[in-house]
């Protein structure tokens, strides 16, 4: 009765989201994570810093190399630099994939979420997987070349869904402690 | 308290592999390899005999840890230009034969053992993949073309 439409519409909305967000999560065929990446997944800590990131995308390597004149040792650079980079790629989707599982596993249990923040990390999410899946596909056809800015994009936007789920984690354990 | 003092110890032991060990290594690569060896390859635990009598064994191994993870993230943040250069210095350091030193690294990958144990795998691949080109490009320099595996 208090009720308006558009509320209501928002709160389906919302669980059409996490029913989606949850049936991507639960998909184990993943066509750009290796099982090498999902194998090593208690290794990744807090993803790859921010200056390495650069650094498998910079044009300094590159031009170094070309400067020896050869071209197979360029070749051989290009091959080696587009295999971490989509080694990185790989990663960073499959981190992000398992920070979102249980975030949600979390959530779901949660008396007192926050609309507006569950739905800006699911748009994130969302967002960075595209990401990840335009650069994997870009790099495999082109190489890492030119990439620079949308890997720091994505890596910036891995980065924010780290700090909103230690945020979250943060805020339940206080409420743990504290008996709310 | 006992963490002040502890944190402490695992600094004096740390300072003390500095002065006493790792500046007698002509270059920040050979540091790496030198810190990686004093790791148990069963284990994975480190040890460090001089180390382990000055401070607590586990004081040192500590030490060692701390050391070999921070040079490792050094020596992986290099640019390409840079990590030859190192490399070709721990290639003179050693006094092995140039070519032999060359050929045995490009197919037995000793380097891989320089990974710390919870090194970030894609910090890890990085490595790997910069040791494989610094080796090529040393290659191609003494034998004027290029050769890798």
């Amino acid at each position: 009765m208090g009720i308006s439409i558009a509320t209501l519409a928002a709160v389906l909305l919302f669980a059409a989201i996490i029913v989606w967000m949850k049936s991507s999560l639960a998909d184990h065929q993943q066509p750009f994570a290796s099982g090498e990446s999902l194998n090593r997944e208690d290794e990744i800590a807090s993803g790859c810093p921010a200056e390495f990131v650069t650094q498998i995308f910079a044009k300094k390597d590159l031009e170094f190399v070309s400067g020896l004149g050869s071209s197979q040792l360029k070749k051989f650079f290009a091959q080696e630099r587009k295999a971490v980079a989509l080694y990185w790629v790989q990663q960073t989707s499959a981190e992000i994939r398992r920070i979102m599982r249980t975030h949600l596993q979390a959530s779901s249990r949660s008396r007192d979420l926050e609309l507006a923040t569950e739905a800006g990390i699911l748009l994130r999410y969302g967002g960075l997987q595209f990401l990840c899946r335009v650069l994997f596909f870009t790099i495999t056809l082109a190489g890492p070349r030119g990439l620079q800015g949308l890997a720091a994009r994505a890596d910036a936007l891995a980065q924010r869904i780290r700090e909103a789920q230690l945020g979250f984690r943060t805020a339940k354990e206080a409420g743990r402690i504290h008996g709310v | 308290m006992g963490a002040t003092v502890r944190l402490v110890s695992v600094q004096d032991a740390y300072d003390d592999l500095l002065q006493r060990t790792l500046s007698r290594i002509p270059c920040e690569f050979g540091r790496l390899i030198y810190l990686a060896s004093t790791r148990d390859y069963n284990s994975g635990t480190y040890h460090h005999e001089g180390l382990a009598a000055r401070f607590q064994a586990d004081t040192a191994r500590k030490a060692l840890e701390i050391a070999h993870r921070q040079i490792f993230y050094a020596v992986s943040a290099y640019s390409l230009e840079d990590l030859v250069k190192e490399l070709e210095t721990y290639l003179q350091s050693s006094r092995e034969n140039p070519d032999g030193f060359l050929r045995a690294w490009q197919k037995l990958e000793p380097y891989r053992v320089a990974i710390p144990l919870e090194a970030n795998p894609t910090i890890a691949r990085l490595f790997l993949s910069n040791i494989r080109l610094a080796l090529a490009i040393l290659r191609f320099r003494r034998e004027g073309h290029p050769t890798h595996p």
